[in-house]
């Protein structure tokens, strides 16, 4: 479903994402780890046609990301880490401003907005003005909108920054139950114990090169160290516990 | 399986238009539920700054009919001033349109968003193009509508001059908004690291080329200023604006041809002729966005995707002598006083946002007090003059309620989400307000008593009447005085401590409220010294006995206590609400 070849993406004279490889199965949740600055969001962003890779190439579905953009995003439901909603729109106004993009009308368009309303628990606070939403309130909004015209790939880019438990845990069914129904789930995360809950595999980047591409038991038997945590995992893979706070996201 | 199907393009420009409507229907009744002084206050300040133009165009075009008198003369003169007012408009719009489309394209969240949706790039620029348009119409609007209505008042145009002006004015913006947008994505495209240097580079030859113009358009020596031969020559100088390949010839021309009908026959033959040229600024500003948009499907999404590698970091290391000089002017304060007026510093320094509009406001005025000097005066002027003086103070003092009310004010609301540095320093609450007081006076006196004195050199107060001179500067030092009081204690006791942006504290209620009060207090300060300085100066020219200075006595005493009212009451209710905050 998702097929990544190549991709290298340079910001001036720094390589951001060094050629990297990937392939992601349909239904599958793919759980994309790295400290800060290790090219996830540069990744994601290469993912959805925000940025054109330097070299390499983006296939989702069998439609090429550079080439096609529109026919891609068509297919592709995406939360950003700085997720945009319009403040002086209501969130019903928001939902219907995004079915109207991917040319949903009608009585499918109503019935697609009431779905999403009922699954992310909206109806209280859907018709005020977004500028007023907390911020659990606005993810639930922006994972309505990116779900809204049920896409065939969901890539979410650290869904779970400022939520509470309970939001957290709703997230998490969310993509699992996502993923059941064939959407391919890439998510980018600093939440490693999320990533060893949902995850089917994981990837591990580290200054713009892909680490590791596997299962959590995979990353164990590499580093031969069956008793540790992801986390002593994870740093030791990428090797820059320290250099993980000097470096920018 | 959900269907879904590829919009066409009239299918994704009617979805932006909902949005668009949507956004600006809520905000209007937003604006009406919660900020109902805000809208009262720029409703009527924008009516009275339309009839204050209205009134100041139409006594200049009633003077300049009554001079001339002589009709083909004053057709041209008109043609001539019409000629140059839109070709500048012109320009500035072709720049701040370049600049405005250029942030927002390339700088907000919601392209990022849209971008990110089964969108054409082409559809995503003309949804922030048409925004560009409104933006740069309404202040041409409230700028040129004055001028127009104000000479059709004075020529007794016929009906549909009026009816005209409109359709004229619109379709007149679409052609320097396009021209900026393309310029803006092609700069952006092929350039992207060298942006700035280039719209710099522009702005400089389009400044150099403006100023050389409007210095030899109205050169010559001063005694001869305002003679026949002086206005002759001027007149033929200002032909250099009337090329008829631009839109402001077909605009001034076309509206002129409207407003001027000799006769019953003329009168439709002008309207046909008004109508042409029309047609003509209606062919171009259609055919801009078409332009904008087919240069935006091919080059946006590509050159969005490079500026997001090309973000400055540079920190310029050229100014860290100027934080060094303003550190040394503060040694008498105390250490934390001096470490605080030295972050708010190096803050104003860093945000062009800050400097750029103060530099551009006062640097014009400079402009026009050392263009002042041209104009010869008599012994017979003193009352003129003393007019003039006064008359600049009070411009300088409302310039500087804007900066104030701006840039002041919401010091202590952005302070807001760096309370918890602040407030848990060991430092009195009092010395933050303290220190914002002597920041806001540390860099708004110096410009303000520069101007002044640059205005009385001008004008040759302090050979003629030195004393004026001295009142001038008195009265500049206290308007600074009160404006940053003010904008300092109300910034305390109306703060937004979740603000973002300056500009949303500013607009709220207590950037209203002190907007208003600063102008307030500019106006009675100046007058109260004004009028009674100006009598006695006429008094004076008249030769009678020699008048009493009884009246400006008390004048300046009022002023005084008008100025001390200003600037201690504020901050004493500002320290008062500020002791008590409590930060979230």
């Amino acid at each position: 479903m998702i097929e990544i070849c190549g991709l290298t993406k340079r910001y001036g004279a720094k390589t951001a994402v060094a050629d990297l490889d990937l392939t992601i199965a349909r239904g599958e949740v793919f759980a994309f780890l790295g400290p800060n600055g290790a090219g996830k969001t540069t990744s994601i962003k290469s993912m959805v046609g925000l940025l054109v890779p330097a070299a390499g190439s983006v296939t989702l579905d069998g439609i090429d990301v550079v080439k096609q953009p529109q026919d891609a995003s068509r297919i592709v439901g995406y939360v950003p880490d700085e997720p945009y909603l319009y403040d002086k729109l209501t969130g019903r106004e928001f939902l219907e401003f995004t079915v109207g993009m991917y040319g949903i009308e009608g009585a499918a368009a109503k019935e697609c907005i009431e779905q999403q309303i009922a699954a992310f628990e909206l109806r209280g606070f859907v018709d005020q003005l977004c500028e007023s939403y907390s911020h659990g309130m606005k993810q639930r909004v922006v994972f309505a909108s990116a779900l809204v015209h049920q896409p065939r790939v969901l890539i979410v880019d650290e869904p779970m920054v400022g939520l509470d438990p309970k939001s957290m845990r709703f997230v998490k069914d969310l993509l699992r139950m996502e993923a059941a129904k064939g959407t391919t789930v890439f998510m980018s995360t600093h939440t490693l114990s999320v990533a060893e809950e949902i995850a089917d595999r994981i990837g591990v980047i580290a200054h713009g090169r892909l680490k590791f591409v596997g299962t959590i038991s995979d990353l164990r038997r590499q580093l031969e160290r069956h008793d540790s945590t992801l986390e002593t995992l994870f740093l030791e893979m990428t090797n820059e516990a320290s250099e993980s706070f000097v470096t920018q996201g | 399986m959900l269907q879904k199907r590829a919009l066409t393009d009239r299918q994704e420009a009617r979805v932006l238009e909902q949005v668009r409507w949507q956004t600006f229907r809520a905000t209007i009744l937003q604006s009406l539920r919660t900020s109902r002084l805000r809208v009262c206050v720029v409703v009527v300040l924008s009516a009275v700054f339309w009839l204050c133009m209205f009134g100041l165009f139409y006594a200049g075009f009633d003077l300049i009919t009554s001079a001339i008198g002589h009709s083909p003369t004053l057709a041209r003169t008109v043609h001539a001033i019409y000629n140059v007012f839109f070709l500048s408009l012109l320009v500035m719009l072709c720049l701040s349109s370049a600049v405005i489309l250029f942030t927002s394209l390339y700088q907000t969240a919601e392209v990022s968003h849209l971008l990110t949706m089964p969108i054409r790039p082409g559809r995503i620029v003309i949804h922030k193009f048409y925004e560009a348009v409104v933006l740069s119409c309404w202040g041409f609007i409230l700028l040129g509508s004055p001028l127009l209505v104000a000479y059709g008042c004075v020529a007794r145009s016929p009906w549909y001059y009026y009816f005209m002006l409109l359709p004229f004015l619109v379709s007149f913006v679409f052609i320097p908004t396009s021209i900026g947008s393309i310029l803006c994505l092609l700069v952006v495209s092929f350039f992207p690291k060298y942006r700035f240097w280039l719209l710099g580079f522009v702005a400089a030859m389009v400044l150099a080329v403006f100023g050389t113009f409007f210095f030899t358009a109205f050169a010559g020596e001063s005694k001869d200023l305002l003679s026949a031969l002086w206005f002759q020559n001027t007149l033929s100088r200002m032909k250099l604006a009337e090329q008829p390949y631009l839109p402001s010839w077909w605009l001034s021309t076309g509206l002129l041809e409207a407003a001027h009908p000799a006769s019953q026959h003329a009168t439709r033959n002008a309207f046909w002729e008004s109508f042409s040229f029309l047609a003509a600024l209606t062919a171009n500003a259609l055919l801009g966005p078409i332009v904008v948009y087919q240069i935006a499907d091919r080059y946006f999404r590509s050159s969005f995707s490079e500026l997001q590698g090309t973000k400055r970091t540079t920190r310029w290391r050229f100014f860290e002598p100027v934080d060094r000089m303003f550190e040394l002017g503060l040694t008498l304060f105390p250490r934390q006083w001096r470490l605080l007026l030295l972050k708010d510093f190096r803050l104003f320094r860093r945000d062009p946002m800050h400097w750029s509009q103060f530099l551009i406001f006062f640097g014009l005025l400079a402009f026009y007090f050392v263009y002042v000097r041209r104009f010869h005066y008599g012994q017979e002027l003193d009352g003129w003059i003393t007019a003039v003086g006064f008359t600049n103070l009070g411009v300088v003092g409302l310039i500087l309620s804007t900066f104030t009310t701006r840039f002041i004010y919401p010091m202590i609301s952005m302070e807001g989400r760096r309370f918890w540095v602040l407030g848990t320093l060991p430092l009195k609450r009092s010395s933050i307000l303290w220190s914002k007081l002597v920041f806001a006076l540390a860099v708004s006196l110096l410009p303000t008593c520069g101007l002044i004195c640059l205005s009385d050199v001008a004008l040759q107060v302090w050979d003629r009447a030195p004393w004026i001179g001295v009142l001038h500067q008195v009265s500049a030092i206290g308007t600074c005085f009160g404006l940053c009081g003010m904008a300092v204690g109300l910034g305390a006791r109306f703060p937004d401590m979740s603000a973002v942006s300056p500009s949303r504290v500013a607009a709220g209620f207590g950037g209203t409220l002190t907007l208003v009060l600063s102008a307030f207090f500019v106006i009675s300060q100046t007058c109260a010294t004004a009028f009674p300085v100006y009598w006695y100066q006429v008094r004076l020219s008249e030769g009678g006995a020699d008048p009493s200075g009884f009246a400006i006595l008390v004048g300046v005493l009022f002023s005084l206590l008008v100025t001390l009212f200003a600037t201690f009451l504020p901050l004493w209710i500002g320290f008062r609400a500020f002791r008590r905050f409590e930060a979230n």
